[in-house]
């Protein structure tokens, strides 16, 4: 119970840091102590002025901006390239000798290892998780097909598009889910009516199942549905 | 094969107070069919009873403020109460009376609290989130457990202009529904906790009849539910259907 609260706390401070605080803050707000952005050397952001948009915000080019210099300064792994060089015959080469490279798979390490080569410009490592053990390419599958992952890629597509956002919508306007409460609100003295009818179908439990649940933990009760009080825009 | 079966039709009636202030109330009705209770009695017997629990449920009071606007899209604050005006009374046909979280209304005041959230991820893709906490206030040595309502939802306009009516969309939503454990005598009751995990896929249309209003169906199914009845098992959910149909004068076009 914990854990989950804690991802799902985790996962909207992430959204809300990088989709709403991190775009929409005043620049400047929160000053860095000290020079002129960190000193040298130091990236930032803060120094663009895209000449005043639509936007009402501020854009103060503040060079000590705290949060302008937190995303300028932040470590990201580099992208992986999906692209596959054209192939084609490169070079002919004669094969190695085989005592050689059989004395060296003999003492290559069970657990750790690990080829490596060159494709155009880019190096990959690989791991031959099928030599680490029988279960290994189960385990990575649970491992990357797990429900976090479910959970975590909306906010990673939410991230992706947080810099193509163009304007908000009005209710009613388009789009929009069923339980899902937007962020929109009716225009003064306008108003919404919404009829909205839920029906849940659970379970069945015979007369003699439920006495049977029962005579285990003493009480039973099985219901319709729950009801909802909260929903829809 | 018999089924249980459960439905509540709800209605809400929201109000634009200002710009960014929206003011709105919700009521519902809960039918609920084949309610089953059994109990182990102190001699071994087990006592079995049934019920059709019906009634209205607890009015909630809702508004949501507009924190903020624009290109980073709107997030609202969402702050409302629960009043429990709904019916707390019914019981199995041997008299003995459903607890307050079997019941159409709760019989307990509840604060719900947070967050909404829209913005425009292409001309027509529109995400909407949401994340609301219930807080349920104790009476009578019986807390109903809190509840923890989060939704994602992705909507595709197919219409090209957003100017142009009626619209249609397609959406796909992914809600949960979490209920804490109900208190009773301050311990956690381990037979009244129930999780849901919701995944709405539908379409929604949005036309605009004369006078600049537009009104919104929305139909979608497919959702998963779970009850659990703590060291007794759990009760599993076949499915769940409902359908929302939403009426929304709006005058102009946001942008």
């Amino acid at each position: 119970m914990r854990g989950r609260a804690f991802r799902f706390l985790l996962l909207s401070l992430i959204a809300v840091w990088f989709g709403v605080v991190v775009p929409l803050h005043p620049r400047g707000a929160i000053k860095l102590g000290g020079g002129d952005c960190g000193g040298s050397g130091f990236k930032t952001c803060c120094h663009t002025d895209k000449g005043g948009g639509g936007d009402s915000k501020p854009k103060p080019a503040d060079p000590q901006c705290a949060i302008c210099h937190f995303l300028a300064t932040l470590d990201l792994p580099p992208s992986i390239g999906m692209d596959v060089p054209p192939l084609g015959l490169v070079d002919q080469i004669m094969p190695p000798c085989a005592t050689g490279c059989a004395s060296h798979c003999i003492r290559f390490p069970r657990q750790r290892a690990w080829a490596a080569d060159r494709i155009g410009s880019r190096r990959f490592i690989a791991f031959p998780i099928f030599f680490q053990s029988p279960t290994a390419p189960l385990r990575l599958a649970l491992r990357f097909f797990s429900p976090m992952r479910y959970l975590f890629s909306p906010c990673l597509i939410v991230l992706f598009f947080a810099s193509s956002a163009l304007a908000n919508h009005g209710p009613g306007a388009s789009g929009g889910g069923s339980a899902t409460i937007s962020g929109e609100t009716l225009l003064p003295g306008k108003f919404e009516l919404s009829l909205r009818e839920d029906y849940a179908q659970f379970e069945h439990f015979s007369k003699s199942a439920a006495e049977n649940r029962a005579r285990v933990g003493g009480r039973f009760r099985c219901a319709g549905s729950r009801v909802h009080h909260l929903g829809g825009g | 094969m018999r089924w249980i079966a459960g439905s509540s039709p709800r209605r809400r009636l929201t109000y634009g107070v200002s710009d960014d202030l929206q003011i709105g109330a919700a009521l519902g009705y809960f039918i609920g069919h084949d309610f089953r209770g059994a109990d182990l009695q102190e001699d071994g017997s087990v006592e079995t009873s049934t019920t059709n629990p019906d009634g209205l449920t607890d009015l909630v009071l809702i508004g949501k403020y507009r924190l903020l606007r624009g290109r980073p899209g709107n997030l609202a604050l969402i702050v409302g109460v629960v009043i429990p005006t709904g019916r707390a009374s019914a019981a199995l046909v041997n008299g003995e009376q459903l607890s307050p979280t079997d019941q159409p209304g709760t019989g307990r005041w509840g604060l719900p609290v947070g967050f909404g959230y829209s913005r425009f991820l292409t001309p027509n893709l529109t995400m909407d989130a949401s994340v609301l906490y219930t807080f349920r206030f104790e009476k009578d040595d019986f807390k109903v457990g809190d509840r923890l309502d989060t939704g994602l939802a992705l909507a595709y306009r197919l219409t090209e202009s957003i100017k142009t009516f009626p619209q249609y969309s397609l959406f796909a939503e992914l809600n949960d529904v979490y209920l804490f454990n109900d208190r009773v005598q301050g311990e956690n009751d381990p037979n009244k906790r129930e999780q849901h995990a919701l995944h709405h896929a539908g379409r929604s249309r949005a036309v605009q009849p004369g006078g600049g209003a537009g009104d919104r169906a929305v139909i979608s199914g497919d959702p998963r539910s779970e009850r659990g009845p703590g060291e007794s098992g759990f009760q599993a959910g076949d499915y769940a259907l409902f359908v929302l149909l939403n009426y929304c004068t709006i005058s102009e076009e946001r942008t």
